[in-house]
């Protein structure tokens, strides 16, 4: 049967209540998942209190305060910090975005912020998950220019018509929000390619420089590789640079229908 | 890409998983118009006696619907079924099970539906038979 | 990482237990719970059926049943389960199709409104039967 409920190594116990900064003008709560493998314990929710008022205005700002001023064992993966990187995306209230491009008030709920690492992964420390499987399910779409005729001269031409074609699934940043929100994703992981891999699938295959579209689609004829989608949507509500993997994914059952005939 | 050839064999040449995709989404359209009947259907025969509702089954067009609604019906559920279990159970001998169950299920209803139907047509005494 | 814990040893994230609901993600798991009440339901359709074709002393005796009140609480389901999975799955028949119907805003305000409509349906449908009855 499949994991509804966390395996035992992974149940949330409360962990420790940060001190109070002194004369804070604006208090803002942290609630963020903590684990070390050195700690040789269950993961616990930590409390942190935060100035609001002496931080910038994003998620990530905050979780800076606290690494910077309260607690420097806090571990987070970052890098940008303007939302093109993906490296700080993390599940904030419920749902998964990057920590840099949200701001806490967006984000307020009644001035608590609980924070998690992207569902369903297997924890590194604190909020950095493992991703190495979603990095090689996205290396098993093979995504790169696959031609068979020779190549010209130059370079291989596009006409504007074609290069909108891909208006909205190029700008992928690979963050994994979209991965790890899939339901399905969560009890199918292994098997199934999951939105942000599909979108990328979707991204080559509707290249009309690509030359094995065919591969491709053929590819994705299995049971558990592309049709563990369902169109629960998370997906799409999810996604940080406002993409639509829902939309990738179904133009590509529609192609895989369409080759039949 | 060549290892799933290898590992699955001539399925990926019957292109099976949207084979069930297609059957899934083909017969889901035929059950929306279908069902809507059948609904319609129900309320008209509420309250109705026995023999009045016995008749309103035989007239050949509504035995039709009936049938046709009944077995995309099934055949629509069998196919949903099998998503479900191949979704949630893992073990792949409980799986096989289960999937194996989810068939003989289907067509015990199936054939059962069918046989009732028939038994209802056949019986009326239809004249031009 | 030499003493790294190996990745089956290591915590899995939380994900159903601390995921916001979305209206889009009840209607997806609705949708499947109603398919699910719909294959199990389809029995009491057969029986219905079978006790139509083998006389009316089955029929009155399977009607009783049906006319009971846990016989009519397991129907009210049982339609709301038709109508919801009807609704539902024409609108995801027409987001296959129309693709464009998936954007995030249109998706969310079309779950909305099915969900809208099939709870409306099933008591106009009961409120119809319980008249002509």
């Amino acid at each position: 049967m499949v994991e509804i409920f966390l395996p035992k190594n992974s149940r949330i116990k409360p962990g420790k209540i940060w001190p109070k900064p002194q004369n804070m003008k604006s208090l803002m709560e942290f609630h963020i998942y903590r684990w070390s493998q050195d700690d040789k314990a269950y993961p616990r929710m930590d409390i942190y209190f935060i100035d609001s008022s002496s931080c910038g205005p994003m998620v990530l700002d905050g979780l800076f305060y606290i690494k910077n001023y309260i607690d420097p064992t806090l571990a987070f993966r970052r890098s940008c910090r303007e939302g093109i990187c993906g490296s700080c995306a993390m599940n904030i209230n419920g749902s998964n975005m990057l920590a840099c491009t949200r701001t806490r008030m967006d984000m307020d709920q009644g001035g608590v912020l609980k924070i998690y690492p992207l569902p369903s992964m297997p924890v590194i420390k604190d909020l950095v998950v493992n991703l190495s499987h979603f990095y090689a399910q996205y290396q098993s779409i093979q995504p790169w220019l696959q031609t068979v005729a020779p190549l010209p001269e130059k370079e291989l031409l596009q006409t504007y018509a074609d290069r909108r074609k891909l208006d909205g699934l190029y700008e992928c940043v690979l963050c994994a929000c979209c991965q790890t929100s899939c339901p399905s994703y969560w009890w199918n992981g292994d098997s199934y390619l999951g939105p942000a891999v599909l979108l990328q699938a979707y991204r080559w295959i509707s290249d009309s420089r690509d030359e094995r579209t065919g591969e491709r689609l053929a590819y994705l004829e299995d049971p558990f590789l592309l049709y563990r989608c369902h169109t629960i949507l998370n997906c799409t509500q999810t996604c940080p640079k406002g993409l639509n993997p829902a939309k990738a994914i179904a133009e590509i059952k529609k192609m895989m229908i369409l080759r039949r005939f | 890409m060549k290892e799933v050839h290898r590992f699955f064999g001539k399925s990926c040449l019957v292109a099976e998983s949207t084979r069930h995709f297609w059957m899934q989404r083909l017969t889901a359209l035929a059950n929306s118009v279908l069902f809507l009947f059948f609904i319609i259907l129900v309320i008209s025969l509420v309250g109705r006696s026995y023999t009045s509702v016995r008749g309103v089954l035989a007239i050949p067009f509504v035995n039709i619907f009936m049938l046709m609604m009944l077995l995309s019906g099934i055949y629509h559920m069998k196919l949903g079924m099998q998503t479900i279990i191949e979704d949630y159970i893992r073990i792949r001998s409980v799986r096989v099970f289960m999937l194996a169950l989810n068939v003989f299920f289907s067509f015990i209803l199936g054939a059962a539906c069918i046989i009732a139907l028939l038994e209802i047509f056949l019986k009326e005494g239809h004249s031009w038979l | 990482m030499r003493d790294s814990l190996p990745v089956i040893d290591r915590p899995l994230s939380p994900h159903i237990s601390i995921y916001r609901w979305q209206t889009t993600m009840c209607m997806s798991i609705a949708h499947r719970i109603s398919g699910v009440a719909l294959y199990f339901g389809t029995i009491f359709l057969t029986l219905w059926l079978i006790s139509i074709a083998y006389g009316d002393d089955l029929f009155y005796r399977v009607d009783a049943i049906y006319r009971s009140f846990f016989g009519q609480i397991i129907l009210f389901f049982y339609t709301f389960a038709l109508v919801h999975h009807l609704v539902g799955g024409v609108r995801y028949l027409c987001s296959d199709v129309k693709t464009s119907l998936l954007e995030k805003n249109c998706s969310m305000k079309l779950s909305r409104i099915a969900l809208v409509i099939s709870v409306v349906s099933t008591f106009l449908i009961w409120m119809i039967a319980y008249i002509l009855l």
